[in-house]
């Protein structure tokens, strides 16, 4: 009996030492996590106060607070140990920018984590900043296209993704799937009410986008604000024939005889002209939220193409623009049909600025016909210096204007 | 010293092999030769439209649209004159010369093809009535081959629009894609179109048919930004000038990527948003550097 009560007191002591070599490590750490977190947060008493909230980030929440920080020093704000989003990947590597979708969220996509979630702690899910569209509307502007009369439902429960996901896409606006699917799944394209909403016309496989707003609308069925005089007075045919609702005319032939004036615009220099019904490449035939029937915002539209635009317009370090360009006006300047002007402007490379800035036309540097830009012969215009789509350099200058900007051509200073 | 001077020789000779097989080393071979810029005689140039080298004659030609003008220079690429005629010639763009001395320039403003024979002082506009229908044919880049067949490019209708020597309309060459921009023909007679949009390249046989197709957008090696003119010289390597990039990407029949070169800037050597690019039979690349209102030479 003696012999089986040391045998069993053994193996205990034997396991507790197992049990205790295992745990050494963690229980270690834990204690020189805990340590370190009592020397952080007798400076960041902030912290502590997050601590005693659940839903913490779970490096946070085991006080490893140099997962992510260097108590030392770094070369990045809060001592983040190293860039933001490199620091989140290194747990979180299923979120790699370049193996996602065609579309990616701007934050996302530059980076910017902490825009949408809350390094430490949050109330909630995905440690997100703020719940459901309250952390869209912070960047999205929810004045306009969200308030409007009658709400989608999806926006009226304020669930943005029912339709949109959060990271990439391969759809444009990150919707969950094509325009063509994504309202099918709702509302059943195929059904006799639907028929008849849309003139007999089937709308399967239709982008229900070129018509309805997907968030609100003034006009009930969500229907968008400008509409195509033809399609207001629902003459679908004036546009359409036949049994299959085929496009009247040959290609643009279906537009221009209505808008004459347009086809001149389109016969220049440079030109957007294309093949086939080339109109719809930028206006809805049908109706619009936008200006002029534009498919979306002009901004979009141009960019789609001009992705060298795009990198100078989007550019973080571009912070100087002109005004124009953050307010999305591309055809201020530009002609959005053709031009027989550089640049496709309104008139040539002086007055397309000076038209609006009259005072710079008379104290400037040098510029026009007499003057020659020794790098290139060619004539000095205003954007010999500036380059107004985004800049680094204040003014919206080329180059320093403390350094390279002048030298470059005043070699001898 | 000696073991490791000779050690490194060998080391440097060895990269350079390697570097010149995988054609990273190549661009080093291209070089700037001239440029055609602004000067007393001929004034400011405008918008400068398409660039021919007239192998016949040894001259470089090339439109000056907001002037109304055809440039023409000599091999050394010195200005001999400018031709503006009269006024039918408003804003000419593509050119070419066929071996009978006649410029065909473009005219989109007008949706017309020009037929110009200097020394008869004769402008006729080709007769496009009859070209079958669709939208309102945009006249862009124009090629010709050695049998004087004239190749229009119509982006209005994203097809080649045919003339034969007679200047009578011959046929379309429907050009898949989108977004075409330029065409161009070799010596063999195969037809080269280049879609900016798409960034596809399509080399047609002289019956028309697609015998090749390569080349997209991106940002991976070999792939475009903005593919805005293509052109082939003599050994079927195939140029594409990225008016984005400022570069030439260049392509071997194959369609396969070899190497690229240009640089934005605005001294010589250098391009700014260029639009058209030419090659002679001699290698020499003929770009019209449209921001900097020149036409530069490589070699």
């Amino acid at each position: 009996m003696h012999r089986k009560k040391l045998f069993r007191l053994t193996r205990l002591t034997l396991s507790s030492i197992c049990l205790l070599l295992i745990l050494a490590p963690w229980i270690a750490s834990t204690q020189e996590g805990t340590r370190g977190f009592t020397t952080c947060i007798s400076c960041h008493p902030e912290v502590e106060q997050e601590m005693t909230r659940s839903g913490g980030h779970k490096p946070f929440a085991d006080f490893q607070c140099s997962g992510c920080h260097n108590p030392h020093v770094a070369k990045y704000k809060g001592l983040i140990r190293d860039k933001l989003e490199d620091v989140c990947r290194t747990c979180h590597q299923d979120q790699n920018v370049a193996e996602m979708g065609r579309y990616v969220h701007v934050p996302f996509k530059d980076g910017e984590c902490l825009s949408c979630h809350s390094p430490h702690v949050s109330d909630n899910p995905d440690l997100l900043r703020a719940s459901g569209q309250k952390l869209c509307f912070t960047c999205h502007e929810k004045e306009g296209s969200f308030e409007r009369k009658h709400l989608h439902a999806p926006v009226a429960q304020g669930e943005c993704l029912s339709c949109h996901v959060n990271h990439s896409s391969d759809n444009d606006f990150l919707t969950r799937m094509p325009n063509t699917e994504l309202c099918a799944g709702c509302h059943p394209s195929e059904t006799p009410a639907a028929r008849k909403g849309h003139q007999g016309y089937s709308v399967q496989g239709s982008d229900c986008m070129s018509c309805h707003s997907p968030h609100s609308a003034q006009r009930s069925g969500l229907i968008k604000e400008n509409l195509h005089p033809s399609f207001a007075r629902k003459d679908c045919r004036d546009c359409h024939s036949g049994d299959l609702w085929q496009v009247r005319g040959d290609a643009s032939g279906v537009c221009l005889p209505c808008h004459r004036d347009t086809e001149e615009s389109f016969m220049k220099v440079y030109s957007h002209v294309c093949s086939g019904v080339f109109c719809v490449n930028c206006h809805s035939p049908h109706a619009s939220d936008q200006g002029a029937l534009r498919k979306t915002q002009e901004t979009k539209i141009c960019l789609n193409c001009h992705q060298d635009t795009q990198y100078f317009v989007r550019g973080k370090e571009n912070m100087y623009r002109h005004p124009l360009v953050d307010k999305g006006e591309c055809s201020k300047c530009h002609q959005p049909h053709g031009s027989d002007n550089r640049l496709m402007f309104y008139g040539n490379e002086i007055t397309q600025c000076t038209d609006c800035h009259g005072r710079q036309a008379s104290i400037t540097h040098p510029i026009g016909k007499e003057t020659v830009d020794p790098r290139s012969k060619r004539d000095i215009t205003c954007i010999t210096c500036h380059k107004l789509m985004g800049s680094p350099y204040e003014f919206a200058l080329r180059q320093d204007r403390a350094a390279d900007l002048c030298r470059d051509c005043h070699t001898d200073y | 010293m000696v073991i490791k001077k000779v050690v490194l020789t060998i080391t440097a000779l060895m990269a350079i092999l390697f570097l010149s097989g995988t054609g990273l080393c190549d661009q080093a071979e291209i070089r700037h030769l001239a440029s055609m810029s602004r000067i007393e005689q001929n004034g400011i140039f405008g918008l400068l439209g398409g660039v021919f080298y007239d192998e016949e004659r040894q001259r470089v030609y090339f439109t000056d649209a907001t002037n109304g003008r055809i440039m023409s220079y000599d091999s050394r690429f010195e200005f001999i004159s400018e031709f503006k005629g009269a006024e039918g010639m408003i804003a000419p763009v593509g050119i070419v010369r066929d071996s009978k001395g006649r410029f065909f320039v473009s005219q989109p403003k007008t949706g017309q093809v020009l037929m110009i024979d200097i020394d008869q002082k004769r402008i006729m506009p080709l007769d496009m009535s009859v070209v079958p229908g669709g939208n309102p044919v945009y006249p862009g880049a124009l090629a010709i081959d050695l049998n004087d067949r004239l190749y229009i490019a119509d982006r209005s209708n994203q097809r080649i629009i045919l003339f034969n020597p007679d200047l009578r309309f011959s046929g379309i060459i429907p050009v898949e894609g989108r977004g075409l921009k330029d065409v161009t023909v070799d010596s063999q007679g195969r037809i080269y179109t280049l879609n900016t949009m798409d960034g596809s390249v399509r080399v047609h046989n002289s019956h028309g048919q697609r015998i090749l197709e390569f080349g997209s957008r991106g940002k991976g090696r070999g792939e475009f930004s903005f593919p805005i003119s293509l052109a082939v010289d003599g050994a079927g390597t195939i140029y594409v000038l990225d008016q984005h990039l400022s570069k030439v990407f260049v392509f071997n029949r194959s369609g396969q990527f070899l190497f690229d070169f240009g640089q934005f800037g605005w001294i010589e050597g250098r391009l700014r948003y260029p639009s058209s690019i030419y090659v002679n039979k001699a290698g020499k690349i003929f770009i019209v550097d449209q921001q900097n209102a020149r036409v530069c030479v490589f070699q």
